[in-house]
């Protein structure tokens, strides 16, 4: 599904827990991908496609998942992750994780080629596509999100989901930082919330008063 | 006929009779075969940690005469194989128990070491950096720039390739080393097994 411009949500239909993946088609020089958290390989649970699901969806808008030149991961929880390594052996791809879960997803046997801090991400042979990675504990260490200015799209990662957030009692939780963050989030100029998982809704929240009225309603359930 | 009937004693005392006594050089390798492991075996605990240094000399002193000169032989022997050129922290704990054994004998030994670590350092960083600059020219061109992003090499094929051939490089002056170290620490006549011990080979 486009969201705007080459920008492309991919909601997790399953019934196992899994996450959304979102692709920036062709941003890279040779037409290369830049794909944000592609998942489990297989859903641990029920054991469910992951990565091979994603790689048909993606085809069926004529993009090859193997044609990736980047992962970007929101954070290194398995649900989020676990493909990360596979990916990067199929296609060649960089993975790029925060600085605060290097040692964590490298751990979990997953190779690291690019570590990211909070700044500016260019993207594209002449750096047309400018986003911000925003670094947003409280679900995780190294939480990041990435923020489209130009199209005014929050890819929100598990700290925002419709009408609820990321739990924040996992290891590296952290419910204060978490208000922070959602707190810093809820300021930023947004017309797109694109969020880590679909739950009790597509997790692709459009619309400028739709944006607000989730912030508001998580406001009021964080006290932020 | 009962006189032919011989006691349990009497036939093991036979068969004990019957045995090729060994000589002294066989019962000189049956105490290096019994106790050369354990020297080796305390070197590896006190590189992984658990033995502290200031129970070093408690763990050496549990053996007497014979027995001690060969567990601290292989365990210097051991150690000083282990030591490594890209770890200081592992070859800092090496001289220590260097010097925590045979006192101040290794001194000039971890001074060269200290030298060799600092161009293996010092050139690992040139090289480090040249990697590095080739890699951030590679993402440009992939189209991936900006101030979020850091290269990380920890990972990298050619970095990696390049930090084994350095240490390839530098691993004839080590061995050099590590033969000094031992010929200084063991007693004079063992050079021999210190020269094997530096090489590597296990016997
Ligand atoms: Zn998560």
């Amino acid at each position: 599904m486009r969201v705007v411009d080459d920008l492309f949500a991919y909601v997790w239909r399953g019934r196992d827990n899994n996450c959304n993946s979102y692709v920036f088609a062709r941003a890279l020089a040779d037409g290369k991908h830049v794909l944000i958290d592609p998942g489990h390989v297989t859903t641990p649970a029920l054991g469910e496609a992951g990565i091979a699901r994603l790689a048909e969806s993606m085809q069926d808008d004529g993009l090859d998942l193997k044609a990736t030149g980047l992962v970007l991961l929101t954070h290194c929880h398995p649900d989020h992750c676990e493909a990360a390594n596979s990916v990067r052996e199929d296609s060649g791809a960089l993975v790029a994780v925060h600085e605060a879960e290097v040692d964590l997803l490298r751990q979990g046997g997953c190779k690291v080629d690019l570590v990211l801090v909070e700044g500016d991400l260019k993207l594209g042979p002449a750096a047309e596509l400018e986003l911000r990675i925003l670094h947003v504990p409280g679900h995780s260490p190294g939480h990041i999100a990435i923020y489209w200015p130009r199209h005014k799209v929050l890819i929100a990662g598990d700290n925002v989901f419709f009408r609820s957030v990321g739990r924040v009692d996992l290891p590296g939780g952290d419910v204060r930082a978490m208000a922070r963050s959602l707190r810093r989030l809820s300021e930023l100029d947004a017309d797109y919330v694109l969020c880590g998982h679909p739950y009790g809704h597509p997790g692709v929240i459009e619309g400028r008063a739709a944006v607000q009225e989730n912030f508001e309603s998580i406001q009021d359930m964080m006290g932020f | 006929m009962a006189r032919e009937i011989k006691s349990t004693l009497e036939l093991a005392l036979e068969k004990i009779a019957d045995l090729p006594r060994l000589t002294d050089e066989e019962l000189r390798q049956q105490q290096e075969d019994e106790y050369r492991p354990r020297g080796e075996a305390l070197a590896t605990r006190f590189l992984s940690g658990e033995v502290a240094d200031s129970s070093l000399e408690a763990e050496l002193g549990r053996w007497k005469e014979g027995a001690a000169e060969i567990v601290r032989r292989s365990f210097l022997m051991r150690l000083c194989r282990a030591m490594p050129l890209g770890d200081e922290a592992t070859a800092l704990r090496v001289f220590t128990a260097v010097e925590a054994v045979c006192g101040g004998s290794g001194a000039e030994a971890l001074a060269r070491y200290r030298q060799l670590a600092q161009s293996f350092r010092q050139l690992r960083q040139r090289e480090r950096t040249s990697v590095e600059q080739a890699e951030r020219e590679r993402l440009a061109a992939a189209g991936i720039s900006g101030s979020a992003v850091r290269v990380d090499l920890a990972d990298n094929p050619s970095w990696l390739r390049r930090e084994r051939e350095l240490l390839r490089e530098l691993e004839p002056a080590l061995d050099r080393l590590k033969r000094e170290l031992l010929d200084a620490v063991l007693e004079p006549g063992r050079s021999g097994e210190a020269a094997d011990a530096a090489g590597g080979r296990e016997r």
